[in-house]
């Protein structure tokens, strides 16, 4: 058959039209089958399921118009779910450029209803997306949780387990990477300061900057200390051979929580770097001072003893029991040579300027015992140290191996000054995926799982071709998750328009300035502030109502003894801050006492000659404040000497520490005198006096009272 | 109320004749020693009166004065006008009962008519700890009162 053009024409028109139909089809089941649109059909569905079952509880209620608003509102909602249609939800971020999509899928962000839905409906966890904190209208998903804000497929947004999107989701912690950037928490804050609503970024910081990463890694904002490790120049003076080689091959051997990693180096080159550090200086010949109490069972107790007395344990252990902040002393013979410990403790800025170990203030018998009593402290049998002859080629690989495995990061020696080891972390949270080498490892190659496993096994991406240096920090899984939430938080954001940025703490205010001092002279290691800290020395949480501010500047440059020896045998050792440093701390006292500072006034005593009569006779006889208290050591020594106390105290604060002394101290050696308003008020006045009284004056005025104390003393005798 | 403001400030000898009186009377002794326990049930959590307790307490509060031995020879012992008791002297203190301890203790030297060198304790260490620290001065005297008087 032989169709004619009518024919082949219907035909055509008749094909074309069904084929545009089934286009005009198709193109609508693929448009109404995008996953988004099926996601919030599911999220309207349990929206009414949710509101129903409101409804049905709020019929139930009791009568009322709380009920009929309830009602309303929930049958409104039902009605507007009704009526929803599929649309995709965007934010337009105008200082970032960008549009936000996430809340097409994840409806119920906001929704307080839907924390226990499934996602992507969960409402926000905690208390962030708050109108004082931040709203979805200003800072979408996107700034906190990066990802691809205008995809609308779970893929294309969140990007997470392909590595060719180039910023991957941070769900969960890892959002906390995010915080700084507009909550800058860099080197201007103390190392163990806390974002209270990112502890994993926190504690990542904190092992981050402790660990010293800092000293291979440059970070832009960060500062590495001047010198984590000590100084090795000078190291032939103070160990051994035995000692050093044993402490590079397993440093948590001898110090459990050290900071110094584990470069796994073979016994050859650990050999050689031994023989190199103890090349660089002589051993010290040995000398009587420091021996004098070797051996002697006598000074050993003593020495033993004065280790707590001084106040060492604030920073040191010697029940292996590492704190971590000073080393644990337990096993220091094996490392140490009396002549070191001697001149250590005499003055620790001399071998090490950096040191943050005080200066005790103790004369040379009391080091002596302290020498004695660590000479001692070693496990198993003592070790012979020895010296060994210098070998030039040994100590030449040493030199080598010094300058290429990274001892410098940490260490000041000899000649190398300290040097970045390492490739710099600016940026490395958001290194893309294909300028990571990964090996032979068969982890999923994203970024986040790279630095997970690079700070738990930094050698697990070795391979013959690209060898790594760095050493094994040992951190655990938990470790090695917050510090993966802190790299990732080391991201270039030149976008952050100024007004997103809010410290949390203001750089170099009292609050911020003090507590790095604080936590660098690990002062918590003996003082208490609020409920942390130790026992060793005063609480300080009330010592800026307490203490004149010009007096504790002074104090802190230059400590001494306040309490007398026998009441309170620790002493504060002198740590050498500088003026600016101790008015910072004195600042940081007043701040958390909530007084003013720098302005103190010490009030104008008025005494009229009869309440100072009263007041004398309250003073020696009534409560007999000299039994106990000198006057330029005129008197008892119990408590502290009182003839500078106006300038050392606060009027207010020793009227109100008259008043009850265990409120302030708990177990102080001062009586409750239960001193009625009155007493206190002439009491005080006269004591803030006492810097005044001339001594011929004092003298005399004692003299009476003490006459009159024995007279009455001899006539109840009589009457007994 | 506080313990002190229980007391009145009558002169020495009247004190004394008072504490007499007092201690003639057990039945007031026995009210006395409940309002102060009461006050210092407010003041701090009970503890339990121990000998170990007293040892501990004397350690720390009273051996400036009466020395580590308590033969009153502490190192503040030689700045006082008056010499502190000797509380290993068996004699002395036997001739002090419990009650009179605890006053002293408590209110200080002036309320049982002795100087006041020696300060009252009872609002800063309360009552479990006086009675602690008697028991304790019991061990150190190594006697018992002779007589109630």
């Amino acid at each position: 058959m032989k169709l004619s053009f009518q024919d082949t024409k219907l035909l055509l028109i008749c094909s074309g039209a069904l084929l545009f139909i089934t286009a005009v089809m198709f193109l609508i089941e693929f448009e109404t089958d995008r996953p988004w649109k099926g996601i919030q059909r599911d999220f309207v569905n349990l929206d009414q399921e949710l509101t129903k079952k409101a409804l049905a509880e709020a019929k139930s209620m009791a009568d009322g118009t709380a009920k009929d608003e309830l009602t309303a509102i929930l049958i409104k909602r039902i009605e507007t779910l009704d009526a929803a249609r599929p649309a995709i939800k965007q934010t337009w971020l105008t200082h970032f450029d960008t549009a936000d999509r996430c809340m097409t899928c994840h409806l119920g962000i906001e929704l307080p209803r839907f924390a226990d839905a499934e996602q992507p409906f969960t409402s926000h966890p905690g208390d962030h997306i708050k109108p004082d904190r931040h709203t979805i209208d200003t800072f979408g998903c996107v700034i906190c949780h990066e990802g691809q804000p205008v995809g609308l497929t779970v893929e294309e947004a969140h990007g997470q387990n392909h590595h060719n999107w180039m910023s991957p989701l941070l769900a969960g912690k890892r959002a906390e990477s995010s915080c700084e950037a507009c909550h800058p928490m860099r080197s201007n804050v103390a190392k163990d300061a806390v974002m209270k609503d990112a502890p994993s970024f926190s504690k990542g910081r904190t092992l981050y900057l402790k660990s010293n990463c800092l000293g291979c890694h440059v970070a832009q904002g960060y500062k590495r200390d001047a010198g984590i490790g000590p100084t090795l120049t000078k190291i032939a003076t103070k160990s051994n051979t035995e000692w050093i080689t044993a402490w590079i091959k397993n440093p948590k051997a001898y110090l459990a929580k050290t900071a110094m990693p584990d470069f796994e180096l073979e016994p050859g080159k650990i050999k050689a770097i031994s023989a190199y550090l103890l090349s660089l200086a002589k051993p010290d010949t040995p000398d009587s001072t420091a021996r004098a109490g070797l051996d002697d069972t006598n000074a050993v107790a003593r020495g033993k003893e004065k280790l707590t007395d001084l106040g060492c344990l604030g920073c040191h252990a010697v029940d292996g029991k590492d704190e971590g902040f000073g080393p644990d002393l337990s096993r220091v013979a094996e490392k140490a040579t009396p002549e070191w410990l001697y001149a250590w403790i005499s003055d620790p800025a001399k071998y090490w300027p950096e040191t943050n170990m005080p200066n005790l203030r103790v004369p040379g018998n009391d080091i002596q015992d302290l020498v004695a009593y660590l000479s001692t402290l070693k496990k198993g049998e003592a070790v012979v140290a020895s010296q060994p002859a210098p070998d030039s080629a040994l100590i030449a690989q040493g030199f080598d191996l010094v300058r290429d495995t990274g001892c410098t990061g940490c260490h000041n020696i000899a000649t190398f000054a300290l040097g970045y080891n390492a490739p710099p972390h600016d940026g490395i949270g958001q290194k893309r995926v294909d300028e990571l080498v990964f090996g032979d490892t068969k982890i999923d190659q994203t970024l986040a799982d790279w630095l997970q496993l690079k700070v738990k096994d930094p050698r697990a991406f070795n391979t013959v071709e690209i060898p790594t240096l760095m050493p094994k920090f040992g951190f655990s899984d938990e470790e090695s998750e917050d510090l993966l939430t802190f790299l990732l938080s080391i991201r270039k954001r030149e976008n952050i328009p100024a007004d997103y940025v809010k410290p949390l703490a203001v750089p170099g205010s009292p609050a911020v300035a003090g507590a790095m001092l604080i936590e660098e002279n690990n002062c918590l290691g003996c003082h208490k502030i609020g409920d942390k800290g130790g026992t060793v020395g005063p609480d300080l949480s009330f010592q800026g109502e307490r203490i004149n501010p010009e007096w504790m500047t002074n104090f802190l440059m230059s400590p001494r003894k306040i309490r007398p020896i026998n009441i309170e045998p620790t002493r504060m050792p002198t740590f050498g801050f500088s003026e600016e440093e101790a008015r910072q701390l004195t600042a940081y006292f007043a701040d958390i006492s909530k007084v003013s500072y720098p302005y103190y006034q010490p009030k104008q005593v008025n005494l009229s000659s009869e309440d100072m009569e009263k007041a004398w006779k309250i003073y020696f006889q009534t409560f007999s404040c000299q039994s106990c208290h000198a006057w330029n050591a005129r008197g008892g020594i119990v408590g502290p000497d009182q003839s500078d106390l106006a300038k050392r105290l606060r009027g207010e604060w020793v009227r109100k520490y008259l008043e009850n002394p265990q409120k302030f101290i708990a177990d102080v050696q001062m009586p409750n005198f239960e001193m009625y308003p009155d007493e206190l008020e002439v009491l005080t006045k006269l004591i803030m006096t006492f810097n005044e009284i001339p001594a011929p004056v004092w003298d005399a005025i004692k003299k009476r009272w003490d006459d009159e104390l024995l007279a009455k003393q001899a006539a109840s005798m009589g009457a007994e | 109320m506080t313990i002190r403001a229980k007391m009145k400030s009558p002169g020495l000898l009247f004190m004394a004749t008072l504490m007499c009186l007092f201690l003639a009377l057990p039945v007031y002794g026995e009210e006395k020693k409940e309002a102060a326990a009461v006050a210092a049930e407010e003041a701090a959590p009970k503890l339990e009166v121990s000998l170990e307790l007293g040892r501990v307490t004397y350690q720390h509060y009273c051996t400036p004065c009466h020395g580590v031995k308590g033969d009153g020879n502490g190192f503040n012992a030689p700045h006082l006008l008056v010499k502190p008791a000797n509380h290993t002297d068996s004699k002395f203190m036997s001739e002090r009962n419990d009650t009179k301890l605890f006053d002293t203790i408590n209110l200080g030297g002036v309320e049982v008519a002795k100087s006041t060198l020696m300060p009252p304790w009872g609002a800063a260490l309360g009552d479990e700890k006086i009675k602690s620290l008697i028991l304790y001065l019991r061990e150190l005297c190594k006697c018992q009162a002779t007589k109630n008087w």
